[in-house]
Order: C-alpha cells, then sequence, then structure tokens
C-alpha cells in the first residue's frame, strides 16, 4: 500500500525549505540532533516516519514508547533535566498540562504552517498531527443502522436505557464532555452526564467496549473510529460483524480529537525538533502516519486513507476544536467527579 | 584366630536449650550490614517521600475535598472488600491444593506442583483481558474476585507446601493417637502451624491487591490503584494522585499492623526432627478420580483460560506472525532483567532479615516492614517516584539497566524477605556462634553458614521476583533504558494497538519463561526427596 | 494375665525396602517392651503399624481383644486408643505445656486437675503455663509423655523418646519414666536402638533385623543366650574366639569351656562367644597367663584390654572388672573364664 521513500526527493526539498526558514537562518551549521521522541501514538508509523525523516535530513532520532499521559507525567518530573525533546501524544490533554506547567517551548509557525490553525494550540505551543472522530459503533444484528439515535444527547431518554455503551475513562470521551460544557453549559452537560451513567453501560476501556458490541452483547458503544479501523485490520472487514455509524449531523458525537506534537522548553535541539515536526506535518510525514495508523491526516494535501470515510466528508461540530477555557479538561474531569465517574 | 567386638554406641544427644537473645559484641551487627540496611531503606523512603512531597502541593483544603467525599468512602470499601475477598479465598485454595500435593496420594503430584504454581506467571493484564475476551460476562466485583484469586493464590500456596513439607509428620500423628480424627487434627494442630505461612502468603496477596491496577482496568472495578490511575491520565492531576496514594500508604499500614497483630509475636520453631520418618500420605481411594478432575478443571481454568485465549488471538487475527530474532532479543532482555532484579533484591532481603532476626529492635523491625509499603503502591508512583530523585541527584543512572533493576528489587523486595525469613527464622543462632567462636569474621559467617542454610529461601525468593520483574510493566515503560523491550512491554505494545495475535507469541513466552523459575523452585523440594518412595 | 496387643503376620513394604516381613507380637497387661534394632531395621515401622499411621500389606493387629487391623478391617488411628510419643516428643508449638497435656482430654471441671496431676507425675508441677520453646529438650520430652498418658491410655508407645537427650538426663529420665509406666499401669512398646536403654527399661525385649524379629526374650537371657553372632556382638561387648565343639565342651586357645542348652553339641569349627563379665582375673590361680594393655575406666566399672601370653596363643580379650580394682598397664595377671559360654556355627 505505501512505500516508505515514495516522496523522498519532494520531501526532502520540503524539509531543507522548513530547515533554511526562521531561527536556522542565522545558525552556522544545521542543528543534527540527535533528538529524543517521546512516543505515545502507534509505534510502529512513528519508526516509519523517524526512518524517513532520517533519511531526508541525517538527524538521528531516539524513540522511547509509552503511554502517552504516563509520558507527560515522567517529562513533569524530569523538570529542565529531561532527556526528550519532542513528545508525541495520543490525545491533546496530555499536551495541555505540559503546556499548562510551561514545559512546551513555542513551535516555529513556520514548522506548522501545513495544519489548519483550528487544530493547533492558540499560544503555538503543540499542534494537532492526525485526527480521529468519535462515532458509534453498532452491531447491525441488533440494531439498523436507521434506528441509532439521532444525536447523543438523545441517550438520556429510558428508550436507550441498557442498549449503549460508553468509556468515560478515556480521553476522547472527555473532550466531548468539555464541549458539551462549552456548547451547552455546565449544569446542562452534568444532567447529560448523570443521565447516560443511569442509562448507559461503563466500559473501562474502548476496545472493551468495542469487543462487546463486536459479540452482540450491547446495540452499539460510543468509541473513537480508529479502535474500529485496527479491528478490520486485526481480522479484516468480511469477519467484522460491527459496523460504524457517523451522525452526519454536525452532533456533538461526531467530534474530532487530535493526537498531536509539542517541543520540550528544556530541548537544546529546537531546531532540529521543529524540523522534525515540520516534516511530520508535511506531506510525506502525514502520508506515512496516516496510512499506517489508520487516522486522518490533518494536512489538507494529504488524502485520507482509502479505508477511512473520506475526511471531507465528515461532519464534526463546530466550535469543538478550540475548547477555549474547558480545554485543559478540567472542567469535564469535575464533572465526572460530581457524577460518581472518577 | 579371634575377634574382639564393641557395641554400636548410642548417638550422642543435644539437649536444645531454650533460645537466648545475645547481647554480645556484635549488638548492632557488622557494619557491612548496617551498610546495606541503611542504603536499602533510604531507597524505600524515597517513593514514601514522593508521595508526601506530591500530596503536599495539594494543599490542605483541597487534599481535605478530595479526600473525604463518598468516591472515596466507595473506593475504600471496593478496595478492602475485594483484599479481603481474594485473601481468604487464596488462603483456602492454596491450602487446599497445597494439602492435597505435599499430604495425599495424589497422582501426578509433581506436576501438579508445578501446575498449581504456574498461574502465578501469567501476567495480570494478561489474565484480565483473557477473561473479559473469552467470558464478557467476567467483571465488577466477583469476576475480579475470581481472576485475581487465580492469578495470586500461588503467593500462598508456596509457603504452605513447603511448610506441610517440613512440618513433622508427628504432630498430627500425636494428635490423632489422641483421639482426633483426620480433619479436627487439621483445623487444631497442622493449620496453627500453618500459620506463618498462611499469613505471610496472605498479606503479599493482599500488598499485591493493593497496588494491582492491569486486571481492575479490564474488569471494570474501581479501587484505589485504579483512581489513583485516573488521576493521573484522565485529570492528569499527579498531586491528587498522590494525596489519593497517601491514602493507600495509611491503608497498607493499617493492613501491616493487623497482620502483625493476628500473627502475634510467639516463635513457632518447629525444626524438623532428625528421624527421617514419612508421614503416610492420605489415601485418597476412590475420590482419587474427581480430585484429579477438580483440579484439571481447576488448571484449565487459571491457566487454560489464558492461554486458550491467546491461542484464540492468533487464530483470529491477521496481525500473526514469529519474529525469532526480535523474540529472542526481547526474551534477552527480559531474562537478563529478570535474574538482575531478582539477584538484587535476594542480597537485601538477606541482608534485612538477618538483621531483623539477629538484631532486633523496633528500628530493624520497621526497616524490614518498610519494603511491604512499597510492595502495595502501584508501579507508576514508585516509577515517577524514581524519576524525581534519578533527575535531580543520580542523572547519569538515569534511564538505565542499573536504576531499573533497583527499582525493582524495591518493588518486589518483599517476594524474597518472605521466604527468606521462613528459612533463616528455623536456623538456630548457635550455628552462626559456632562459627564466631571459631574466629570467623561476620562476612566468613554468611559465607560460609548462614548463606548456604538459608538456600532454599533464598532460591524461592529468587524465583518469585524473577517472575515478577519479568512480569513487570508499569515502571518498566517509565525506567527502562530507551529502546529497551521486555516481553511484557511487547504485549503491551500489540495489544494497545489491536494487533492481539502478533502480541500472543511474547505473551506465551513471557509464561513460559516464568515457568523456568518455577520449575526450578519446585525441582528443588522434589530434590530433596519429599516425594520420596511413592 | 490378659493379652493387650497382638499382631500376627505383619509385612511392610516401600517399594523394594521389605520393612516388614512377617513379625509377630505379643504384649500383655502391664509389661513394657523394648523393640531394639540398628537404624533402618523396621523398628519404627512396627510402631507406626501398630498406631495406624502406616497401613501394612498384610497381618492382623489385635488391641485389647478388639481386631484394629486385618484383611478389610483397619481401624484409624484416633480409634485405636494408643498413646504415643514420638522421636524429640513434638510437642504442639502454638500449646504452652498445660494445653498439650490437655490436648486429649475431653473438656471440662476435671481437665484440669487431670493436666496438673500430669504435670506432677512428670515432675514439671507450675511449670504448665510454659511454651514449648520454652522448655528444655528434657522437659519437652517429659510433657510429651504426659501428654500420652493424661487420657489413661491402656498401651503407650515410644518412639525413640530419649535419643535427643544427653547422657545423664537419659538415664536419670529412663528410670523415671519406667517407674511412671509402671505406676499407672499402662502397658508400652518402646522403639530404641540403645541396647543399654531396651535391656535396662523393658520386661521384654524384641531385636528386629532387615524387618524381621530376630530374637524376643527377658533382657537377662536375651544377653546371655543372643541367638545369633549379630545379636551377641549388638547387645554387648564380646569375645570371639574360634574352636570347636565335642560333648556339650567348647575347646578353645581359652581352654574347655562349658556350652551353653541349645547350642550345637558336636561342631567341628564353630565360634565361641564370651562375655567381658564372665573373665575374671586374679594375681594368683588361674588356669591362663597374660599381660594388661591398658585399662578403661568408666566410673561404674572398667573395662581391662589383655594380651595372652604367646603359649596361650597370644590373643586379646577383655574383661569387665569392678571400678574399684585397679589394674596397670603390663601388669601380669591370671585369667579364668567362669560359666557357660555360647557357641555358633561357623
Amino acid at each position: 500500500m505505501f512505500t516508505p521513500l515514495r516522496h523522498a526527493a519532494g520531501a526532502a526539498a520540503a524539509l531543507v525549505m522548513a530547515l533554511g526558514l526562521g531561527m536556522s537562518a542565522s545558525a552556522q551549521e544545521a542543528d543534527l540532533g540527535p533528538i529524543t521522541l517521546y512516543n505515545g501514538q502507534h509505534k510502529d508509523a512513528t519508526i516509519a516516519l523517524i526512518e524517513a525523516f532520517t533519511a531526508a535530513t541525517g538527524v538521528e532520532v531516539i524513540e522511547r514508547d509509552g503511554a502517552s499521559p504516563e509520558l507527560a507525567h515522567q517529562i513533569v518530573e524530569e523538570g529542565a533535566r529531561s532527556p526528550a525533546d519532542l513528545i508525541y501524544t495520543e490525545d491533546a490533554s496530555p499536551l495541555y498540562m505540559l503546556a499548562g506547567a510551561g514545559l512546551l517551548a513555542p513551535i516555529d509557525p513556520d514548522a506548522i504552517a501545513a495544519i489548519p490553525a483550528e487544530y493547533r494550540d492558540a499560544g503555538g505551543l503543540w499542534t494537532g498531527v492526525l485526527a480521529r472522530s468519535r462515532v458509534v459503533v453498532y452491531n447491525p444484528g441488533l440494531i439498523a443502522e436507521s434506528d441509532l439515535p439521532a444525536s447523543i444527547h438523545d441517550l438520556v431518554s429510558p428508550e436507550w436505557q441498557d442498549r449503549f455503551a460508553f468509556v468515560p475513562t478515556s480521553g476522547a470521551f472527555q473532550a466531548q464532555l468539555s464541549a458539551m460544557i462549552k456548547i451547552d453549559g455546565r449544569d446542562a452537560a452534568l444532567a447529560w452526564l448523570r443521565g447516560i451513567t443511569e442509562t448507559g453501560t461503563v466500559y473501562g476501556k474502548n476496545s472493551l467496549a468495542l469487543d462487546a458490541v463486536e459479540r452482540g452483547e450491547i446495540p452499539f458503544a460510543l468509541i473513537n473510529n480508529y479502535y474500529w479501523d485496527g479491528m478490520v485490520r486485526e481480522r479484516g472487514i468480511e469477519n467484522v460483524a460491527s459496523r460504524l455509524h457517523f451522525f452526519g449531523t454536525h452532533d456533538l458525537g461526531e467530534m474530532l480529537s487530535v493526537a498531536g506534537m509539542g517541543i520540550l522548553a528544556s530541548s537544546t535541539h529546537q531546531e532540529a525538533a521543529n524540523a522534525f515536526i515540520a516534516f511530520a506535518t508535511g506531506v510525506e510525514g502525514q502520508t506515512i502516519l496516516a496510512d499506517m495508523s489508520n487516522q486522518y491526516p490533518l494536512n489538507p494535501e494529504v488524502a485520507t486513507p482509502p479505508t477511512l470515510k473520506p475526511f471531507s466528508e465528515l461532519t464534526p461540530p463546530s466550535g469543538t476544536l478550540d475548547l477555549g477555557e474547558f480545554s485543559d479538561g478540567a472542567a469535564a474531569v469535575e464533572l465526572l467527579e460530581e457524577a460518581g465517574l472518577l | 584366630m579371634t575377634v574382639t567386638t564393641t557395641p554400636s554406641t548410642p548417638a550422642t544427644g543435644r539437649d536444645r536449650q531454650p533460645p537466648r537473645r545475645s547481647h554480645g559484641a556484635h549488638r548492632h551487627g557488622p557494619v557491612l550490614l548496617l551498610l546495606a540496611v541503611a542504603v536499602v531503606t533510604v531507597v524505600s523512603v524515597l517513593p514514601v517521600l514522593y508521595v508526601v512531597m506530591r500530596a503536599w502541593e495539594v494543599g490542605w483544603s483541597t487534599a481535605a475535598g478530595l479526600v473525604f467525599r463518598p468516591r472515596v468512602w466507595r473506593l475504600l470499601v471496593n478496595t478492602l472488600s475485594i483484599a479481603a475477598t481474594v485473601g481468604v479465598l487464596a488462603t483456602v485454595v492454596a491450602t487446599t491444593g497445597a494439602w492435597l500435593v505435599e499430604r495425599t496420594d495424589l497422582p501426578g503430584r509433581r506436576l501438579w506442583n508445578v501446575l498449581l504454581t504456574l498461574p502465578y506467571a501469567v501476567p495480570a493484564f494478561v489474565a484480565g483481558y483473557s477473561w473479559v475476551s473469552l467470558f464478557p460476562k467476567v467483571s465488577g466485583f466477583w469476576g475480579a474476585v475470581l481472576v485475581l484469586t487465580l492469578s495470586y493464590y500461588p503467593l500462598v500456596y508456596l509457603p504452605v507446601a513447603a511448610a506441610l513439607r517440613n512440618m513433622d509428620p508427628a504432630l498430627e500423628e500425636v494428635s490423632r493417637s489422641l483421639g482426633f480424627g483426620r480433619r479436627r487434627s487439621f483445623v487444631q494442630v497442622i493449620l496453627p502451624s500453618l500459620r506463618p505461612a498462611l499469613l505471610g502468603g496472605a498479606l503479599l496477596v493482599v500488598l499485591h491487591l493493593l497496588a494491582e491496577f492491569g486486571t481492575f482496568a479490564f474488569l471494570n472495578y474501581a479501587t484505589f490503584t485504579t483512581a489513583i490511575f485516573d488521576q493521573y491520565t484522565v485529570a492528569f492531576n499527579g498531586a491528587a494522585a498522590a494525596m489519593l496514594a497517601l491514602v493507600l500508604l495509611v491503608l497498607c499500614v493499617a493492613v501491616l499492623a493487623l497482620e502483625m497483630l493476628v500473627r502475634g509475636f510467639a516463635r513457632y520453631d518447629t525444626i524438623r526432627r532428625g528421624g527421617n520418618v514419612r508421614a503416610e500420605r492420605v489415601r485418597l481411594g476412590r475420590a482419587a478420580p474427581f480430585v484429579t478432575l477438580g483440579l484439571v478443571a481447576f488448571s484449565l481454568v487459571a491457566l487454560g483460560v489464558p492461554f486458550g485465549s491467546l491461542i484464540y488471538w492468533l487464530s483470529i487475527g491477521r496481525s500473526a506472525s514469529l519474529p525469532v530474532a526480535e523474540l529472542l532479543r526481547t526474551l534477552t532482555a527480559t531474562a537478563g532483567l529478570g535474574i538482575g532484579g531478582a539477584v538484587v533484591a535476594v542480597f537485601f532481603a538477606l541482608m534485612l532479615v538477618i538483621y531483623a532476626l539477629r538484631y532486633g529492635g523496633i528500628g530493624a523491625l520497621l526497616a524490614d516492614r518498610l519494603p511491604y509499603m512499597i510492595h502495595a503502591m502501584p508501579g507508576l508512583v514508585v516509577g515517577l517516584a524514581f524519576v524525581f530523585f534519578a533527575v535531580r541527584f543520580a542523572m547519569p543512572l538515569y534511564q538505565s539497566a542499573a536504576l531499573l533493576i533497583a527499582a525493582y528489587a524495591i518493588l518486589f523486595l518483599p517476594l524474597a524477605q518472605a521466604p527468606i525469613r521462613g528459612v533463616l527464622a528455623q536456623i538456630p543462632r548457635d550455628l552462626e556462634e559456632v562459627a564466631q567462636s571459631m574466629g570467623r569474621g561476620p562476612l566468613a559467617i554468611l559465607w560460609r553458614i548462614t548463606l548456604p542454610l538459608a538456600l532454599p529461601g533464598v532460591g524461592a525468593g529468587f524465583a518469585l521476583v524473577c517472575m515478577k520483574v519479568m512480569n513487570e510493566l508499569t515502571a518498566t515503560l517509565v525506567l527502562r533504558p530507551t529502546g529497551v523491550e521486555t516481553l511484557a512491554t511487547m504485549v503491551w505494545e500489540h495489544t494497545t494497538n489491536a494487533r492481539y495475535a502478533a502480541s500472543a507469541p511474547y505473551a506465551m513466552l513471557l509464561i513460559l519463561i516464568s515457568g523456568v523459575p518455577v520449575y526450578l523452585l519446585t525441582m528443588r523440594s522434589a530434590m530433596r526427596g519429599d516425594e520420596g518412595a511413592t | 494375665m490378659t493379652t493387650k496387643l497382638k499382631a500376627t503376620g505383619l509385612s511392610k513394604s516401600f517399594g523394594e525396602l521389605r520393612a516388614l516381613d512377617s513379625v509377630d507380637l505379643h504384649l500383655e497387661q502391664g509389661d513394657l517392651l523394648a523393640v531394639l534394632g540398628a537404624s533402618g531395621c523396621g523398628k519404627t515401622t512396627l510402631l507406626r503399624c501398630i498406631a495406624g499411621f502406616e497401613t501394612p500389606d498384610t497381618g492382623r493387629i489385635e488391641i485389647d481383644r478388639t481386631v484394629v487391623f486385618d484383611r478389610g478391617v483397619n481401624r484409624p488411628a484416633e480409634q485405636r486408643k494408643v498413646g504415643y510419643v514420638p522421636q524429640g516428643g513434638v510437642l504442639f508449638p502454638h500449646l504452652s505445656a498445660a494445653r498439650n497435656i490437655g490436648f486429649g482430654l475431653k473438656r471440662g471441671a476435671a481437665t484440669r486437675a487431670r493436666v496438673e496431676e500430669m504435670l506432677a507425675l512428670v515432675g514439671m508441677a507450675g511449670l504448665g503455663a510454659r511454651m514449648p520453646h520454652e522448655l528444655s529438650g528434657g522437659q519437652q520430652q517429659r510433657v510429651a509423655l504426659a501428654r500420652a498418658l493424661a487420657p489413661a491410655p491402656s498401651l503407650v508407645l515410644l518412639d525413640e523418646p530419649f535419643s535427643a537427650l544427653d547422657a545423664g538426663l537419659r538415664v536419670t529420665l529412663r528410670e523415671e519414666v519406667t517407674a511412671m509406666l509402671k505406676s499407672v499401669g499402662a502397658s508400652a512398646i518402646i522403639v530404641t536402638h540403645d541396647q543399654e536403654e531396651a535391656l535396662s527399661m523393658a520386661d521384654h525385649v524384641m531385636v528386629m533385623r532387615d524387618g524381621v524379629c530376630v530374637q524376643l526374650d527377658d533382657p537377662v537371657s536375651l544377653y546371655r543366650y543372643p541367638s545369633d553372632l549379630n545379636v551377641a556382638t549388638f547387645l554387648g561387648d564380646a569375645t570371639l574366639v574360634e574352636g570347636s565343639v565335642c560333648n556339650d565342651v567348647a575347646n578353645c586357645p581359652l581352654g574347655a569351656l562349658r556350652v551353653a542348652d541349645g547350642c550345637p553339641r558336636e561342631c567341628k569349627r564353630c565360634m565361641i562367644m564370651i562375655r567381658p563379665e564372665q573373665i575374671t582375673l586374679g594375681r594368683s590361680g588361674g588356669g591362663l597367663r597374660g599381660r594388661v594393655e591398658k585399662t578403661v575406666f568408666y566410673g561404674h566399672d572398667a573395662m581391662v584390654h589383655l594380651r595372652l601370653d604367646d603359649e596361650f596363643g597370644g590373643m586379646r580379650l577383655k574383661a569387665r572388672v569392678s571400678s574399684l580394682e585397679a589394674w596397670l598397664p603390663d601388669e601380669r595377671v591370671e585369667i579364668d573364664v567362669t560359666g557357660e559360654v555360647m557357641v555358633y556355627d561357623h
């Protein structure tokens, strides 16, 4: 499907440009790292990205894997002496925490120019790299697609009692809740949360909720698209019973969430780190990442992987990319605690 | 020709004197011993210090608001009820199994000894996911009770089986000659004598449960530790997490105090007597096929479910592959870390136990118990504490194998302390005094007398720590040298990306490699000839 | 006299090892029987079969005329009402001395009195509150005996009860235990590898070897008339001389000696066994002459090692003498052999 160095020549050119721009202009020689990346995202895709980057620039990248939140806490404890130059996380929330703690350095605007502004931190401290969509996964054997609720707001109705699953401890659910607080207000969001706590079934992990739907134990669940895409990749679509449903109505249930990258303030290789982000958000990097991890590229020039519903056909809710004061998720966590879910 | 003979002389007996505590020259122990105890104490204090420090940042009013709320109360009830239930059930299961293997004529006892120990080698996160994926109904309180009892009962089984093996059969025989049947003899004589082994094992189970995360996350059951993880990963509130960890520490102190209270301060030294009499095994007779069937069913549940789901993953997954070189590399790294962690843990455990047993005092008691508290802390908290201190005071060691091994040793020290204590407590002090009277220094005594005699306990401790290190995930992810993969991290890596089939070879290899220490552990007891002419 | 215990044809194998081979045993009410043998001879297995801790392969055991083991019958240990004192005593480590003793008693008002009585009997009044690890080896042994005797069993089995004790304590306790058993009228079997213990305590001694009962007799007969050479040397010092027997008279370098009843009456080449007590020493008038090599002093008696003069064959002998007599090395002695001697086919 994908040959790693297909766009090598073009990418190298783009990179030389990126390196030539901005702060590196005054440097006597290019910063060749090596740089260390704390990676909380799909490992194989990240490694492919690194290989292509190193091939194009000669900059060596040391990759360290972990779970995104743990990596972020590790960076907090490491403080000014962190060995990391970059962090790449599953969700935006770890990046918000690091930004809030003053541990991220501003990214060179030119390095992330390819990513639309709504997918970046307003302060320029991190950028989105890939996006996933909140979706409904349903089992056609238990419920017809046409019978699914029109909006996640409807789920509090007794009609859906014990017919759906949700994962309140997942980062994406929390982001969804933050968006709801922003749009509907805190009280309405709390009422909704309490409502679905009554009607829905709580699962501890997205993969478990998906499994339950797949096995026909529950008609549908609120998850992220890539869990289902991953299952299809592992088993083949002919062996997968469940299907995805997009509301198609700019409903909150179709909200986008982003995986993002940031540069550590303590990094002594800002230039090489910026070059890496430029590469990751460039055409070649985005193609590698999107193809290998079944996520949506945020660079508009890059096509959606063929297995996914085209990015352009998605109908995410408006006003939910920048959550403003609710973007750090603190209000959502508060609601989760109030509803007794955390 | 003539021969003059003498009769065979009677064996010279030795009259055992009541034990006495030395007030001699080495009252405080040799310098090396003190140094080792000091090192391990300082390092064990670090995570506690870290938690207190981070919790302090919360501020009193926020802390009070965080701790005194209904959810924390519910977590407390959840945590205590599951710890108590699993503790009791694991004890019952383990004692039954140990009795069957050590005291009856059950066929294939050597095999059962291995099979009954092996579930401990299945990483909890593999067991948890296996159960949920094969039997989705297994969840919540009773689901967690089932899965965790099956994972942790070997921690009771091993010491109880050893105690039964070493117990003088005459204890039960005397009771029976006094008119008590097997059942009442078991309750009135055997069980009380097993008390130290039972309590020691149950304590480890309870502490494991306090720190358990993976299984609870899969089985959808909230405890203090899952709440701590939620604070880290959902709320991104490290201080609140530390606050909850502090509550967990208080809970742990209460558990330790309770155990000491129940254990009492009595000395039970049933030293096995000279007579090489073997107890006649209880004949199962017609019950034998049923008992065997029961054990087969039990093992199918305890081992078959994890293995079964691994095979299921392999059969349905497209990511299935056998990257031999990668497997070997990971295996080598895992074994190296396992052995390294076990060696360090056993060394310090030996020092702590010798210090506590031979030099006594409240300080020694605290030093001995401190690692048990660390044992009950989530691996992530201990890992982050190590990050914090290493970056500030030992930067060259940060993300090195040495630091990771030190963390393993601190995390799993009690697993080595318990069996070593069991053996050392039975070694008469006189032996060391004899060596001392022959002009041997403390080091020589340790090396030539104490260590060889403590070898069975050292071996058991080594095996337990080694197994657990190879299974460890959370602290490994935080502290490992960049680029180093263990079998556990590979399983985690693949399962988080839904590549279940790809994870299966690593998971199986992990269980099988953990079987090596189990095998050595059980072979050692077999070599002592306890299986006998059966 | 009533029969307390009767065992017939007891056999028991452990794999290839034949621990008991058709052993018969008979014990009268109030008797103390010692089972004597080297370690591994099967004596402990015999005891454990009687107690019910071991199941014989074949045979029959009756206690108080009740069959407790036979084909199709196997009463469990707890129903045999047999007191048992294992090797080393083995007290319940979690119970005090008093509660150890009271373990087999029915709970009730009488229990306490009985425990006190037993403590007094074994000379440990006032020490009932002690835990086992606070007692010395001898004390532990006494408590173990008291525990076995407390429910007043009519048969008590003792397995090497004194082997872990030092010599002085062993002798004292031996006498005390015999007296205690006799005072409560208990029948008892004591298993031991110590011939002195067996001979001094028991009414009857059974010698075992390789799972077989070699000889069962009263101590005096056993010592004086051992059934074979092995028993003879196992039971005590002996001088063995080669010789021949003709018409009840043994001829050997020590002269013509009277042969005991039951020995071969005619024999060309045989072994003649003489106990050191049979050899008397004098300063004049003996039939044989020799020289003292050394004297080993034991307190209650002494053993003189002699060498006969060359004209009497030059062989070495041992003679037990009163410790009051003094025999110095190189002293010349006159030697006599008294009493009947045992003769065995060579």
